[in-house]
């Protein structure tokens, strides 16, 4: 690949004075958004408790997890990228910039 | 013993040269590795899986969240075009890693190449009322004569006209900002590659112009833009969600 395929030299100049990051600006980005690849890989199954909604497994097939018995991302908004069910995460998001002490002060 | 996982962060086309990696990925005990396969690469790490469980809770989460996105963010100060995969992306080996960017690679491609270039700015609109209500009433003779009347009304009379007159300008607020913010937007989404919620799909070398624009619309329109980013596209990362 060429590098013309990169952002290039403009980089520097529109990063350089980007102020920190607060939490929830980052957490209303990252916690939802990004594309979504599953389906064809397998990952062995733990007996801990993972982070069950954020948490993507990418299992065998849709078809062969749901003969295992494992469908939980279908009904999940969180998960089936149905954004009109997912005020689970602004309550979440909510719960954390109070915890944080953030004022939430998003519009 | 714990169990290791391979984390994926997302994307970039193989560049020549990697940037020097992170030493500390999502897993501290781990550093991020660029998996090339093809024109692609995945930026992954091991992690070991009890790092991503839930007992340290949300506190837990946000540490993880924040990870995520710094890892992006160094591809993207390094110069690179980064697809985000979503938060907590895991396969269960390198080869499962790699076996990923092969079956995926003509939409990984696509979805890259949408977002060639290009860095996603987050812009929160807020309403200081107090402003809006000014600008609203400057804007609006009838208003305005209105308000010019209070002064020469015996104090009763004016204490009940000023009821009234809060009563209509607090509706006006309101409407005006849900009207403006709109207005906003849509003047914004004019000048972005593409729009989302309220975020915003901007050429790198635009970006200076369009935070300045954003502050400036607002201003106008007696609102105010707090911008954020730019970020690596996280909510661009999905071509066939155009029309949001």
């Amino acid at each position: 690949m060429s590098t013309s395929e990169g952002l290039g030299t403009h980089m520097s100049r529109p990063l350089a004075p980007r102020e920190p990051a607060q939490l929830a600006d980052v957490l209303e980005r990252v916690l939802d958004k990004g594309i979504v690849v599953a389906g064809d890989i397998r990952v062995e199954l733990l007996e801990i408790e993972l982070l069950t909604i954020k948490l993507r497994l990418l299992i065998a097939s849709a078809d062969k997890a749901r003969e295992m018995g494992i469908d939980w991302w279908s009904g999940d908004p969180f998960l089936s990228g149905d954004r009109s069910k997912s005020s689970g995460l602004e309550d979440r998001l909510r719960k954390l910039e109070e915890k944080v002490g953030l004022d939430g002060e998003r519009s | 013993m714990s169990e290791v996982g391979h984390y994926v962060y997302g994307v970039v086309a193989a560049p020549e040269e990697g940037p020097t990696p992170l030493e500390r990925g999502i897993d501290p005990a781990f550093g991020v590795e660029l998996l090339r396969r093809g024109a692609l690469a995945a930026i992954t790490s091991r992690v070991r899986l009890e790092q991503l469980s839930t007992d340290g809770g949300d506190a837990r989460l946000a540490e993880l969240a924040f990870r995520h996105e710094h890892v992006l963010e160094s591809f993207l100060v390094a110069g690179l075009n980064v697809l985000p995969f979503r938060f907590g992306t895991l396969c269960a080996s390198d080869g499962d890693v790699s076996k990923l960017l092969e079956t995926r690679e003509a939409a990984l491609s696509t979805a890259l190449a949408a977002v060639r270039g290009k860095l996603e700015v987050g812009v929160r609109v807020s309403v200081e009322s107090g402003r809006l209500r000014r600008a609203i009433v400057e804007s609006d003779p009838d208003l305005r004569e209105r308000e010019e009347e209070l002064a020469m009304l015996s104090p009763g009379a004016a204490h009940l006209r000023r009821k009234q007159l809060e009563r209509i300008l607090a509706e006006r607020v309101s409407s005006e900002a849900s009207r403006r913010a709109a207005q906003l937007h849509a003047e914004l989404a004019g000048h972005a590659a593409a729009a989302r919620d309220s975020s915003y799909l901007v050429p790198v070398a635009q970006i200076d112009d369009f935070v300045e624009r954003a502050r400036a619309t607002a201003g106008e329109l007696a609102l105010r833009a707090d911008v954020t980013g730019p970020w690596p596209p996280f909510s661009f990362a999905e071509p066939e969600r155009d029309d949001v």
